[in-house]
């Protein structure tokens, strides 16, 4: 069911200033952290939380922390991941501008719980008004002594850092983005070595996303065990999902982790538009196996999900109707994929390429019943096969619509055009 | 030189944030294409000077990144979503309408030197499709209405 | 180390701990193929080539993992089971070399890479023979008019983009090892493409090694391409004969012509990573000034001869000044190029046919040393690291050295201690050098300053007590004794006089107690200094208080010099010592095979021998591979000196402003012509092997005098040079070693490292130069991409760099003076002048000019007297 959780004041236009936040019990987390919890107690509170990055891999967020060598002599960073360019997904952008009081208090809780001096928050250089919300209310925080030297008098110093990308899909990726805060292009790091141990300027480094870290001033205060009491036994809390595509009431929602796909479809999305009917969902962002109208019903949780075949994602629940063409679904996938290939690894780069180059052609009328085999076997040889995940991500929508949606290929190759023709708003 | 004395010294002001100067690069190419408009390479050049770094590491990040329009674009630089979200909700309608009421191809330049189109990849704003960026910022929900009246705003602003 | 076991192909392999898959099979001989991995470079796992199927125990149990690895950035681990040829791996691998082929043009019979290249070996081994690609291939266009896309990225780098295939090595090579910023990758995803930055070129020291590194042929070589098939050529090993590091090269042979040189990788000294000096630098070898027959004064002109007339007029002329003024009137100056043979023969022929000992190779000095000092009398004792012990270093301290230009390979182990450990670099120098972009600490003090500094900061370290007692081994009254001896030292003086900030000496000093190993680093600055002695003495002072002095990674190294200029004291090229740098008390051994040598009392050394010219002491001058005319530091006196020479023999490639001067000029071979050795600084000795055939007539030294002991019934009877070889190999104390051929692939590393003896503090005193009274410092040393004189500057390669003199100046200094970049200036002094065109260079001290000495038509010895320590000019605006 819809529970608001991060959003519990999302509404309140007030909110992004500090004495608002304040006044509500912000801030409270951080100075009981600083005041009256060590570093580990921390990491151990939000390891009872059980709560799982929220950025698209689900890593558990305290067992990543815990990586981080103690007693290593270099620095410590902890970065935010404000990135947020996954097809389908605009949650955090909300979070930043809406509630960046939040995001900064559980940036400021969690770069102490890892030793961290310096907190950086990247967000995509796109996002020009959430960026300039984080910069109001950091320069809030400074000002209140939340942030900075010697915070709350503690002795505990911090100074955090809007860093705005440059447009690339793949600084999401916690190394690339780590090679893009250093100032390189946006390309991978092979791991081992993970960020943990050499992360920024080869040093020890926490990358979460922003409602990850949004929920850590939550988990402070309420504790643990409360919040992993939301949600399911192993998914635990609330996610936010955007909700997109062909439907009424489009948005982002807060969900407890466990709430049925349809609920958000038809009770909060209030169902397809123009009566038309459901044709296919993806439910966590483009990089997820597409699932049928009959499985709609599935739990919105990491295992259900899982179970029907594809992935909670980041949360981007895209919702298509009957009058959406297949094709033209998997070749504007393909062209983003193509197009965000950092060039690193050759199965990536290349890959995506061809694939893209040849359902242009399909698309073009030039299409050889063998390209689906063809389009099948490039996606077995980029997956699993390279540095990152984003060539596992590129070749999702292609298998998924391919295996889902056949004759629409076979169609297209034959007649030149597609079997069912897109539909959409027209500003004509 | 093309960048201002403001622009360079914000960039040092950025680069001194940092432990190490490089990071600035993405902050000083952020400055100077707000300035300038676009980047070049005689660009990338002041940039690496402004921040203390190598023309190339400027050049290798600024080529890499595509926000930066990398040739010269009207004063509203106007992106259209082309993702799928918003190319649910027509975005290539959208881009198709904007082309004729300006009358150009994408990536020229309006005759008034207003206006260029151009298709991007996912803004992130996709629970609001049908949106377009003009410049710094997003605008969303779209419809035929929105747009012209968006389109009339930014002409008698000139 | 630790050794693990683990199960490569079913096989039982052992491997050291933190070795990667990929290391372990390729020890094993077990073949994964590779593109982007090299053992130079940190593994990025790019190209996907190397991956291959794993498993690993977990408890008792062997799991498979659930993606294939790539082998070079995967750790081998204990009971690990790797299939690098399994179903799944083939297609895998197939797979990814359909992708790499997709976009890469089949150009190969226009392809400069053919018959070499990895991805065209790789194809033929593991691809497929059919292609599914239909799509239109990617080209970057460079000329609409042209189907070649191809680039000139640099000087000798030419770029064909479509041929990419991304793996990055060149790019991680300039940035990772050589800390350059010449060549980057541009765009993204598969429009990725390899450039230099705006507006410039790859120019960078190491630059050829780019077109090696490159597994296709999207870099060649401007120098190479389009000559000769690969497969023509024949390869053969030989050693650079540059700069004292010593790096292995390839010689690629066809139809008696070198058409170019490569790596030859030694691990132990080059990593494979050659300068382009070295890989440019043959083409000297080739040049239309090579003399090719000897030539004869007649009627005050040099004109062409037979062997037979030149050998005789020698032997007659030798014989007139044995009878007039005895043996002592023959003396022999030699290049430090030369080889180990060369020397050998030399000095057996002048020691006990002629019987004079007056042989030399120092003629880069102005005035005597002050010897005795036991510290620097031997210098040999000096350099007790080798060049791989440099990546164990915490830090460097160097002083007076442009290591780039001096020893660029050494200054490449510095960069990959500073890349792979941390190791932080302190720069103190009279003038910027190229090593500053990867110096943690750059200082330009004063020049001829060295002395306050060193004895300045050893002094600071003495009186705040900054250094371990136990590391320095210091009593409080030693303590005490040196503070009082050099009171004038003071921290204030030091300042003063260095231009160094008091805060900047005292974090020197911090850090080089603070780390545990420095490595101290001098070079041609205090080679040529006239007080190089004091300057050692305090650089060992620094060394001993700090605990650097003896160690496995820590010490004094005196670099510089030439690719021979060790061999040419290891084999007798001194006036007061025997081959294998015996002294004359240990000449016994020798007799039994040179016969009677006059041991009695050592010969002249350059100064002397100069000397004795002038008083018509000597009559009989041979100068060997030797253009002293031009190095000599004072043009006018030795002109004049040579000139005063009854008799004068120079033997080179080229007709230097030696040779003009000369009555007999020989022709000699270069090392390409003639099998031989060389022995780099730290002392290893290493075969060359001939590559082409004699020039011309010239011959090598060793076989010139060779034929000359014949006609004084002395035959040597050296055939080969093999046979040179043959004679002293028992002095090199490694029994297997009797022939050249037994010389090891990496060289013959001789054991000997004795531990610097504990001298105590020794304070040294500073001795005002002489100078004339004008405002500006000449300094010198190498010109970028240029190293010595004549040998260089006739390579084209190298002039694309660098092809014309310059004279560095002051920013500021051009700027009063209204000079702008390319005016023609000159400097003049007393002794003389040179003109030519200005180049600008910030940093610069304001009262030092900076003159690149690798060229003929500007010579540093025109300003330079042999009376002054320092060399003063004025300026003027032509």
């Amino acid at each position: 069911m819809e529970k608001k959780v991060l959003f519990a004041n999302i509404d309140d236009p007030k909110q992004p200033e500090i004495d608002t936040y304040i006044s509500k019990g912000g801030y409270k987390s951080l100075e009981k952290v600083l005041k009256e919890m060590k570093p580990e107690d921390v990491i151990e509170e939000v390891k009872k939380s059980g709560i799982r990055g929220r950025g698209g891999a689900g890593f558990p967020a305290g067992m990543k922390w815990s990586f981080v060598p103690k007693d290593s002599p270099k620095p410590k960073y902890l970065v935010c991941n404000g990135d947020e360019s996954e097809p389908g997904t605009c949650k955090d952008r909300v979070l930043m501008e809406h509630d960046p009081h939040l995001v900064v208090e559980g940036m400021a809780i969690s770069a102490y719980a890892i030793g961290a001096g310096h907190a950086f928050i990247y967000i995509r250089g796109e996002f020009d008004y959430p960026a300039s919300q984080m910069r109001k209310a950091i320069d809030q925080a400074y000002e209140k002594g939340y942030l900075g030297k010697n915070i709350l008098g503690t002795g505990y110093n911090l100074e955090m850092i809007v860093h705005t990308g440059g447009g690339a899909y793949i600084c999401g990726e916690e190394t690339a983005l780590l090679n893009s805060l250093e100032g390189k292009p946006g390309q991978t790091r092979i791991r081992p070595p993970f960020p943990a141990v050499e992360g920024l300027y080869a040093s020890p480094t926490v990358v979460n996303n922003v409602e990850t870290l949004s929920n850590v001033s939550l988990i402070i205060k309420n504790g643990g065990q409360w919040f992993s009491k939301i949600g399911t036994e192993k998914s635990t809390g609330t996610r936010i999902f955007c909700l997109s595509g062909h439907v009424k009431n489009p948005g982002n929602y807060e969900l407890e982790l466990g709430t049925p796909l349809s609920y958000l479809i038809n009770d909060l999305g209030g169902g397809v538009i123009d009566g038309k009917k459901l044709k296919a969902i993806i439910p966590g962002g483009s990089s997820t196996p597409i699932l049928k109208p009959e499985q709609i019903d599935t739990p919105l949780d990491f295992e259900s999900v899982a179970q029907a075949g594809s992935m909670l994602g980041s949360g981007g629940v895209i919702v298509m109707h009957e009058d959406t063409d297949m094709v033209w679904v998997a070749r504007t996938l393909a062209h983003f994929y193509m197009h965000e290939s950092c060039g690193e690894c050759t199965p990536c780069r290349q890959g995506t390429k061809w694939i893209y180059d040849t359902l242009t052609r399909i698309t073009a009328g030039e299409g050889k019943m063998d390209d689906i085999d063809l389009l099948l076997d490039l996606c077995d040889n980029i997956d699993g096969k390279t540095i990152c995940p984003l060539g596992d991500a590129a070749v999702i929508p292609i298998r998924s619509t391919i295996e889902l949606f056949r004759p629409e290929y076979e169609h297209y190759i034959k007649n030149g055009k597609p079997l069912v023709e897109n539909k959409f708003m027209s500003f004509v | 030189m093309a960048l201002s004395t403001e622009s360079i010294d914000a960039m040092k002001k950025a680069a001194a944030r940092y432990p190490q100067k490089r990071s600035a690069i993405l902050p000083a190419l952020t400055i100077a294409y707000r300035q300038i408009g676009y980047l070049y390479d005689d660009l990338y050049i002041e940039v690496a000077d402004a921040i203390g770094v190598s023309p190339n590491e400027v050049a290798s990040a600024a080529t890499f990144y595509t926000m930066f329009p990398k040739q010269k674009v009207g004063k509203y630089l106007i992106q259209v979503c082309m993702n799928i979200s918003c190319g649910l909700m027509g975005a290539e309608s959208l881009k198709e309408y904007l082309l004729k009421v300006l009358n150009i191809k994408e990536g020229e330049i309006t005759e008034d030197g207003l206006f260029t189109v151009v298709s991007v990849e996912c803004l992130g704003s996709c629970t609001t499709a049908p949106m377009m960026q003009v410049n710094q910022t997003f605008y969303e929900n779209l419809n035929r209405e929105k747009v012209d009246k968006i389109l009339n705003d930014l002409r008698e602003k000139g | 180390m630790d050794k693990i076991k683990l199960k490569i192909d079913g096989r039982e392999i052992q491997t050291e701990k933190g070795k990667t898959v990929l290391e372990a099979a390729l020890e094993n001989g077990i073949d994964i193929p590779v593109f982007c991995y090299h053992p130079c470079l940190k593994s990025i796992g790019a190209c996907r080539i190397c991956l291959v199927e794993i498993a690993s125990p977990r408890g008792d149990q062997i799991v498979p993992w659930p993606k294939l690895a790539v082998s070079c950035a995967t750790a081998a681990t204990e009971g690990m089971e790797v299939q690098t040829h399994s179903e799944k791996v083939v297609k895998a691998r197939q797979g990814v070399l359909e992708f790499i082929l997709a976009n890469h043009p089949l150009d190969c019979p226009t392809c400069d890479k053919g018959g070499e290249c990895p991805l065209q070996d790789t194809t033929f081994k593991y691809g497929l023979d059919f292609s599914r690609f239909e799509e239109r291939k990617r080209r970057f266009i460079t000329d609409e008019n042209s189907t070649f896309d191809d680039l000139q990225i640099g000087p000798e780098v030419i770029r064909n983009q479509n041929r990419c295939i991304h793996c990055y090595r060149c790019t991680r090579l300039v940035q990772e090892r050589f800390f350059e910023q010449d060549l980057g990758h541009y765009q993204r995803g598969a429009f990725t493409e390899i450039l230099p930055p705006p507006g410039g070129e790859i120019r960078n020291l190491y630059s050829g090694n780019v077109v090696e590194y490159c597994p296709v042929g999207a870099l060649t070589n401007r120098d190479w391409r389009y000559k000769v098939r690969v497969w023509k050529t024949e390869e053969i090993p030989t050693i650079c004969r540059y700069c004292s590091d010593g790096c292995n090269l390839h010689v690629s042979v066809f139809r008696n012509k070198i058409y170019r040189i490569q790596a030859n990788t030694n691990w132990s000294i080059d990593e494979g990573l050659p300068c382009d000096i070295g890989r440019y630098g043959y083409q000297f070898a080739h040049h239309d000034d090579r003399l090719t027959r000897p030539m004869i004064r007649k009627d005050d002109e040099l004109v062409e001869c037979s062997w037979n007339e030149a050998l005789t007029v020698i032997k007659n002329k030798i014989d007139q000044t044995v009878k007039s003024l005895g043996s002592s009137g023959v003396a022999c100056l030699v290049g430090e190029s030369l080889s180990n043979e060369d020397y050998y023969t030399i000095g057996r022929f002048f020691r006990s046919v002629i019987g004079t000992n007056s042989i030399d190779h120092r003629i880069y000095r102005k005035k005597k040393l002050s010897f005795g000092e036991d510290v620097v009398k031997r210098e040999l004792c000096w350099n007790k690291l080798d060049i791989a012990d440099l990546e164990k270093a915490d830090q460097f301290f160097i002083l007076g050295s442009d290591l780039h230009a001096e020893n660029p390979i050494t200054a490449l182990r510095v960069l990959k201690a500073k890349r792979f450990s941390d190791a932080r670099i302190m720069l103190l120098n009279p003038r910027p050098t190229h090593l500053n972009r990867a110096a943690d600490e750059e200082h330009i003090y004063s020049a001829y300053s060295e002395v306050f500094l060193l004895q300045g900061l050893v002094r600071l370290i003495v009186e705040k007590k900054m250094y371990d007692p136990d590391k320095a081994n210091i009593k409080d009254d030693e303590a005490k004794a040196f503070l009082k001896e050099t009171a004038d030292f003071d921290f204030k003086t030091v300042s003063e006089k260095t231009g160094i900030a008091p805060v900047d000496l005292e974090t020197i000093a911090r850090s080089l107690c603070e780390a545990e190993n420095t490595i101290f680093i001098s070079g041609e600055n205090v080679r040529i200094h006239y007080q190089r002695d004091p300057i050692l003495i305090s650089l060992y002072n620094l060394a001993k208080l700090t605990g650097n002095l003896n160690g496995d990674a820590s010490g004094i190294l005196m670099l510089g010099g030439e690719s021979n200029s060790k061999g040419c004291y290891l084999f007798g090229m001194r006036p007061d010592r025997l081959p294998y740098d015996k002294p004359f008390e240990q000449a016994e051994e020798l007799k039994s095979s040179w016969g009677e040598i006059a041991t009695d009392k050592p010969g002249y050394d350059t100064i002397d021998i100069l000397q004795k010219i002038n008083d018509e002491k000597i009559e009989c001058g041979f100068l060997l591979g030797l253009d002293a005319a031009d190095h000599y530091p004072d043009s006018e006196y030795i002109n004049n000196t040579l000139s005063k020479l009854d008799f004068m023999v120079v033997a080179d490639l080229f007709l230097t402003d030696t040779a003009r001067l000369a009555d007999v000029v020989l022709p000699i071979s270069s090392h390409f012509e003639s099998d031989g050795t060389f022995v780099n600084w730290e002392g290893v000795l290493q075969k060359f092997s001939k590559s082409i055939k004699n020039i011309g007539e010239s011959m090598p030294l060793w076989e010139i005098f060779s034929k000359l002991s014949t006609m004084f019934d002395a035959d040597f009877n050296f055939k080969t040079a093999d046979d040179i070889f043959r004679h002293f190999a028992p002095m090199l104390g490694q029994e297997s070693v009797s022939r050249m051929a037994a010389i090891p692939k990496d060289g013959l590393r001789s054991e000997k490292k004795i531990d610097y003896p504990d001298l105590g503090l020794m304070a040294v005193k500073y001795r005002k130069p002489s100078h004339e009274d004008l405002p500006l410092t000449a300094l010198s040393g190498n010109g970028d991409h240029h190293f010595s004189r004549n040998f260089s500057t006739r390579c084209e390669s190298l002039n694309n760099f660098l092809a014309d003199p310059y004279i560095a100046i002051n920013d500021k200094l051009a700027e009063d003076m209204t000079i702008s970049e390319g005016d023609l200036i000159k400097l003049e002094n007393s002794s003389g002048k040179i003109v030519a065109k200005a180049l600008i260079w910030q940093n610069l001290p304001e009262d030092v000019v900076f003159v690149p000495d690798n060229f003929i038509e500007v010579k540093v010895s025109m300003i330079r007297s042999k009376d002054n320590d320092i060399d003063k000019v004025k300026m003027v605006k032509m």
